[in-house]
């Protein structure tokens, strides 16, 4: 049975991290061999290709969302061509029928699919800045793709799927989606260009009534687990021949390097297409996607700041500022992992007022002064996504006074737009911002610093 | 910020019910298209300017209040006690006549609350996948609620719905939803079940006492005076 002290809005408080872990260096042994590789003695020389591949190349940050028969495959090509940066996500471990689509041994079973992906692209590219999060996708910051510049999507969770192209559009940025489709022996990648409005088509514009279906009857929560936990994954495996799958990673790998190198001729800029190899007659065909103006994901980009020393210097009313809305009462404010609770419940009559934010999945400190009685956030006075009008009165209260720590993030929603307000020294992420020099506050932090040039 | 809609029987121009006035109320299936009274028009009007939040939350919320608030004009079980749409849709909601049976510490049987206050959020991100079945309702009254999907003995306890709420399921839905769950009309008492059980305890009680269960077979939409508490009789007991 839960334990009485559970917050309304509690998060999973299993032992999990909650960001980007730094992957693992491979053995001296392993790093001795390759010491001193030319990382170019097999990279072709492209006709009318940029003169400056390599470091087009070393620029780019590539979050890999799903590590399985695709993910893995992808992984593996981007390191061997000298990719900056790979981050990659997948809260599933290896299993004995994990050998029958993905590039795995049998003595990689039962391992963490993100550690074994992220362990592998180090071995074979130890300058390639490679981070991987053996969790769900869902339960990641906010600002968890803050950084990267591409994203590419290879889960079969739809919940994954949804919730990976709504951070792309909101943080303005191109995603990758690598498929396949057993049955029919397709491979299919759909190519779904960042234009900084949100305005393009995302994964989501080409479901079906059956995928929302899908996504509906396969996304399950425990009962008993905390009410704002991500979905148990579905039981549902991929199923496909192996090679099936190496050829939709191999697809998205050189869709990627098209975009990076300029190799796309013909692309009409700004509008996704569709690579679709069919088995049965061997043969692929491109086709452009448009926008689904029925799509329920919001098509609105976000801007980001990163401000020092760290968030929680802050007050809402300095968050309003940044955000460009002096009245705080037209916007809303949330801090990642956190709400806002003005009163508390326990057993008075009157609700006793707490007016900070709180850690999500953390008991509320000690009980009841006047009733003794333990006290819980009133589900009416507790907010996620707090409205300014409620926050009357602490205004001028850092965000440390209230309750956050240093490292939160903050989203500010109002009607001129939603910003992403996060600290510039966050931990891992913070590596990347600093190479950039990023100024106290800089409005477009995510887009300018990754596009390659 | 915040305001409570009325009941078309505290509304002077409204005509008062007689015993058969069920007969002639509008149905579930009428509720897109039942005119709100003038107040509670007047209220959402004023709730709206207030809400915040991309275009299509702020029309989706105006849609579900408007369907909630409807569904209180034709439901006399049902009273909305605050409605707020600033971020999250959130509104506090009394369903009377509404039996929730309850276990006061060291008893054996449970007694029955003639109603429920409820806390019920609507979360934007409904709009784009299912939600756990544990975040929308909160059951604010009665306390020590005796049932399998209510976490026992927690002050204000998540009221389970199942294993997920829909993407997109109608707040009127779940208020519909809550009312069959807190009556057991409609609710798992199942501990194998895979999305679990909030209580084992009360479900092994019922599957031992299933002549007990449903606590009443009157509809969300019934009248008080055809309510017939089966398990309850003798022992109702305002807790409140």
């Amino acid at each position: 049975m839960p334990e009485s002290s559970r917050s309304l809005f509690e998060e999973p408080t299993a032992a999990s991290p909650v960001s980007w872990i730094e992957a693992p260096a491979p053995p001296p042994a392993i790093s001795a061999l390759i010491e001193g590789l030319d990382r170019g003695a097999r990279q072709p020389k492209l006709i009318d290709g940029p003169a400056d591949m390599a470091a087009r190349l070393s620029a780019c940050r590539v979050a890999v969302i799903g590590a399985g028969s695709i993910g893995q495959r992808v992984v593996d090509s981007l390191a061997r061509v000298g990719i900056g940066g790979l981050w990659i996500c997948d809260p599933r471990n290896t299993k004995p029928e994990s050998l029958l689509t993905h590039p795995i041994s049998p003595d990689e079973i039962d391992v963490p699919k993100a550690l074994l992906a992220a362990r592998r692209a180090r071995a074979i590219s130890p300058q390639t800045e490679v981070r991987y999060f053996p969790g769900a996708f869902e339960s990641m910051p906010m600002d968890a793709l803050v950084g990267a510049s591409h994203v590419m999507i290879a889960t079969d969770n739809l919940a994954a799927e949804v919730g990976v192209t709504q951070a792309c559009i909101r943080l303005g940025l191109p995603q990758l989606q690598a498929a396949v489709y057993g049955p029919a022996l397709v491979a299919q990648v759909r190519s779904l260009p960042a234009d900084g409005q949100g305005a393009g088509p995302c994964t989501a514009c080409g479901y079906l009534k059956r995928d929302w279906d899908d996504l509906d009857e396969g996304t399950r929560f425990s009962c008993d687990g905390p009410a704002d936990a991500v979905p148990a994954p579905t039981a549902r495996a991929t199923m496909s021949f192996a090679h099936l799958c190496a050829i939709s990673a191999e697809l998205a790998v050189g869709e990627l390097l098209r975009q990076l190198l300029a190799l796309n001729v013909g692309d009409e800029p700004g509008v996704g297409s569709v690579l679709e190899f069919c088995g049965f007659h061997g043969g692929t065909t491109r086709t452009p996607l448009v926008r689904n103006l029925e799509c329920p994901i919001e098509h609105q980009s976000w801007s980001v700041c990163s401000v020092e020393p760290s968030v929680a210097a802050l007050t809402a009313r300095d968050l309003g500022r940044i955000a460009g809305h002096d009245d705080l009462r037209e916007v809303s404010i949330r801090v990642d992992r956190y709400c806002f609770a003005s009163h508390t419940a326990c057993g008075c009559e009157t609700h006793g007022a707490l007016d900070r934010f709180h850690a999500e999945g953390m008991p509320l400190p000690g009980p009841c002064p006047r009733c003794g009685a333990e006290r819980v956030l009133h589900p009416l006075y507790t907010y996620r996504e707090v409205p300014g009008g409620a926050l009357a009165g602490q205004l001028d209260r850092t965000l440390a006074e209230l309750g956050v720590s240093a490292e939160a993030c903050v989203l500010v929603r109002g009607p001129r737009g939603s910003t992403l307000i996060r600290s510039a020294a966050k931990p891992v992420i913070a590596r990347i911002a600093l190479s950039a020099k990023p100024p106290l506050v800089d409005s477009s932090e995510s887009r300018q610093e990754v596009t390659p040039q | 910020m915040s305001a409570s809609p009325t009941h078309p029987s505290e509304e002077p121009s409204s005509s008062s019910r007689s015993g058969d006035a069920a007969a002639r109320l509008p149905g579930l299936a009428d509720l897109p298209t039942l005119p709100l009274i003038s107040q509670n028009q007047s209220t959402l009007d004023r709730l709206c300017t207030e809400s915040l939040g991309p275009p299509s939350w702020r029309h989706r919320k105006r849609i579900e209040a408007q369907g909630l608030i409807a569904l209180s004009q034709i439901a006399p079980r049902l009273v909305i006690r605050h409605l707020d749409l600033r971020t999250d849709l959130v509104a506090i909601v009394e369903l009377r006549d509404t039996p929730v049976p309850c276990m006061r510490p060291g008893q054996s049987d449970f007694e029955l609350a003639d109603g429920a206050l409820l806390a019920i959020r609507y979360p934007e991100a409904i709009l784009v996948g299912p939600i756990p079945g544990t975040l929308p309702v909160r059951v604010l009254e009665p306390r020590d609620v005796f049932h399998s999907n209510v976490a026992y003995g927690e002050r204000a306890p998540a009221l389970c719905l199942g294993a997920n709420v829909p993407r997109g399921f109608p707040l009127r839905e779940i208020v519909l939803t809550a009312y069959g769950a807190l009556t057991l009309q409609a609710i798992s008492f199942d501990a194998l079940d895979p999305a679990g059980v909030l209580n084992p305890q009360a479900a092994s009680w019922y599957q031992a006492n299933a002549a007990r269960v449903p606590l009443t077979d009157v509809p969300f939409l019934g009248w008080r005076e055809a309510a017939s508490s089966r398990a309850g009789a003798g022992q109702g007991e305002d807790r409140r």
